[in-house]
């Protein structure tokens, strides 16, 4: 169990709006569990403005008995302090709130009769002025370092999902998610483009929880946000949904949305989808939305791309799988349909030959059937080796006979208990059996069991596979051509497989497939 | 009265070299069919005393045809005997539920061990 810790840093709505600090995660999960985030309660705005008033003057006035000895260059240097504060709060309006509050706190401070400030003199302007200015940049860069953090921190989080291989399903909703309390827009959605012409929402997120449900598919067509994208594989922007057409846009507009932006998703150079960031109210979007967005869009492309990719691998190895047992099929088939009928043919033919020897050929007939016997024996090793290559009662009786044959078979005394009666696809019998059969040849080898229990079933569309012996266990599925060229089989059907062997303890091997491949 | 046969079997190297055989051991191979349907339609108009259906033939199951032959009454009663290259181990639970009379290993294939199992059958 992985325990994860996880601090969200505070995003900022606009320029001028405050710090909100979006969360601690304190989720505590396994690898592949669903991203669990507890968020904090957001600070309201007047907070910061409170900050960016009060700070600079309690400031000023905790420096009010050193006035003399920093003079006012140093008092207005130490408030920098409090407007680096308020800006890593409250960002740059905070900030720039509080240079003209710090701006104002020196003057009155050092103002006659309290000090020495006068207006005619050039140091003092110097200092009030330069003040000014470098709390404005500071403020500024402050802010923009801020922002710049954050967006690399909700990044490296989507990018963390993409790296630990999560499901697309869990990568696309934090891109959403990420997206949506970074930048400053309402709701985000990221959409697939179908070849039917249709968009298929995969994850969205609302500031309000109005968002649009996972799964929804619309028709493309006419002015909206998707459309465009779809035509020009570039981003677009809709400052307006005011004139918005076609089933989008009158989806989005009976969502409140009035204006957008829509970035594409490019996998492997095609249009694969659109990430659409929009917002409710009348503000003006951020002029480097698109920028924004494009990071994110990046993101989930990459995780299409991996998730496209393991899916090519995965029907990779079962078309190698699947290419594997058709060619022992075949082979069996052949060795069944050809050597071996024509052997017995012959083997026939001699003993028919062989009864109309007169009886003074006593001889050639004791060659005759030496002949034959041999014959004979070879069509039984012929036979062990097809049975080898592929067990003809599987494809004849279906699993549960095969398992039965290979119980027989078994020098160790094996329990079987098949709770499958129903014919399953091919590929999954197939597997089952050579898990049995390997795990069996494996008991027997190694094991020193005295009983080995074998139980097949199937609940919920999964079939279960379990083998269990009580012999010396230690067995290590990394090693051993056998169980690793098992658990290929098993995760090329999209199953999986776990084996137990603690020492003195017996071996048990339980798997579990689709009862309907992939 | 020589036990007369029908084979059914998809190799035809294999029915040619049984019928000579079993014929020089004394049976009448009245018979001979390579698919089920026939196996259907000639069981039903030669009435032989014995059917020999092999296991598999080609994408049919010969033991799927001997519990049809048995249950509609094609075979009149008469005893049907698979026939096989497979190991009758490995199919042993098969056979047993087919309600075929018996198996022969087609290597071992002789008027003897069918007489055995015709003869081990009657009352």
């Amino acid at each position: 169990m992985l325990v994860r810790l996880t601090v969200l840093i505070s995003y900022r709505q606009t320029m001028s709006a405050l710090r909100r600090p979006v969360g601690v995660s304190l989720g505590k999960r396994s690898a592949g569990g669903p991203r669990r985030v507890l968020r904090l309660p957001r600070r309201n705005r007047a907070a910061a403005r409170v900050l960016a008033v009060v700070g600079p003057i309690v400031v000023a006035l905790s420096l009010l008995p050193f006035r003399s000895s920093l003079g006012l260059a140093g008092v207005l240097f130490c408030t920098l302090l409090a407007v680096v504060a308020v800006a890593l709060i409250g960002g740059v309006g905070a900030a720039l709130t509080a240079v003209v509050v710090g701006f104002l706190a020196g003057a009155l401070l050092f103002a006659h009769p309290y000090g020495s400030l006068h207006p005619d003199s050039p140091v003092d302007v110097v200092a009030l002025i330069a003040f000014v200015v470098v709390g404005g940049v500071i403020g500024i860069l402050v802010d923009d370092l801020t922002r710049l953090g954050e967006e690399q921190a909700a990044l490296r989080r989507v990018a963390t999902l993409v790296a630990r291989t999560a499901p697309a399903g869990e990568v696309f909703a934090a891109v959403t998610e990420e997206a949506g309390q970074l930048l400053p827009v309402d709701r985000t959605s990221l959409s697939r483009y179908e070849s039917d012409g249709t968009v298929t929402v995969v994850a969205s997120w609302s500031r309000d929880g109005g968002h649009i449900p996972v799964g929804s598919r619309t028709t493309l067509g006419g002015k909206n946000l998707s459309t465009l994208v779809s035509e020009t594989s570039r981003p677009a922007r809709m400052e307006s949904y005011a004139d918005t057409s076609g089933a989008l846009g009158t989806v989005s507009r009976e969502r409140g949305l009035r204006s957008g932006v829509g970035t594409p998703v490019i996998v492997a150079g095609r249009l694969w989808g659109v990430l659409i960031a929009a917002s409710t109210s009348e503000r003006r979007l951020a002029s480097n939305l698109e920028a924004r967005l494009a990071d994110f869009t990046d993101i989930a492309a990459t995780a299409v791309a991996n998730a496209e990719n393991r899916a090519d691998l995965a029907a990779s190895r079962a078309r190698i799988v699947a290419t594997a047992d058709d060619t022992r099929r075949r082979i069996e088939r052949d060795l069944h349909d050809g050597t071996q009928q024509r052997l017995v043919s012959l083997a026939l033919a001699l003993r028919a030959a062989q009864s109309m020897l007169p009886p003074e050929l006593g001889e050639l007939d004791v060659e005759l059937s030496r002949v034959a016997e041999g014959l004979t024996s070879v069509l039984d090793e012929l036979r062990e080796t097809a049975r080898g290559i592929h067990p003809a009662i599987l494809a004849e009786g279906g699993l549960g006979p095969a398992l039965k044959t290979l119980a027989r078979r078994s020098p160790v005394p094996v329990v079987l208990d098949v709770r499958v009666d129903a014919r399953l696809p091919e590929p999954i019998e197939v597997a089952a059996y050579y898990i049995v059969s390997e795990t069996l040849t494996n008991t027997a080898k190694h094991a020193h069991a005295s009983i080995v229990h074998v139980g097949v079933e199937g609940i919920d569309g999964v079939i279960h596979v379990s083998v269990r012996d009580d012999g010396a266990g230690g067995a290590d599925s990394a090693r051993g051509s056998g169980l690793i060229g098992l658990r290929d089989r098993v995760e090329a059907l999209g199953g999986a497989i776990e084996v137990e062997s603690p020492l003195g303890a017996g071996t048990s091997v339980h798997v579990e497939l689709p009862s309907a491949p992939r | 009265m020589a036990l007369r046969v029908l084979i059914v079997d998809d190799n035809g190297a294999f029915l040619d070299a049984a019928r000579v055989l079993l014929e020089r051991e004394g049976l009448s191979v009245i018979g001979v069919a390579s698919t089920g349907a026939e196996a259907l339609r000639r069981a039903k108009e030669l009435s032989p005393d014995v059917l020999l259906v092999d296991i598999t033939l080609g994408r049919e199951s010969g033991i799927d045809l001997t519990r049809r032959l048995i249950q509609d009454g094609r075979c009149k009663g008469s005893p049907v005997i698979l026939i096989s290259t497979h190991s009758e181990a490995d199919f042993a639970d098969l056979i047993a539920a087919s309600h075929a009379a018996g198996f022969v290993p087609k290597s071992e294939l002789s008027a003897e061990a069918i007489r055995r199992i015709v003869d081990g059958r009657s009352p």
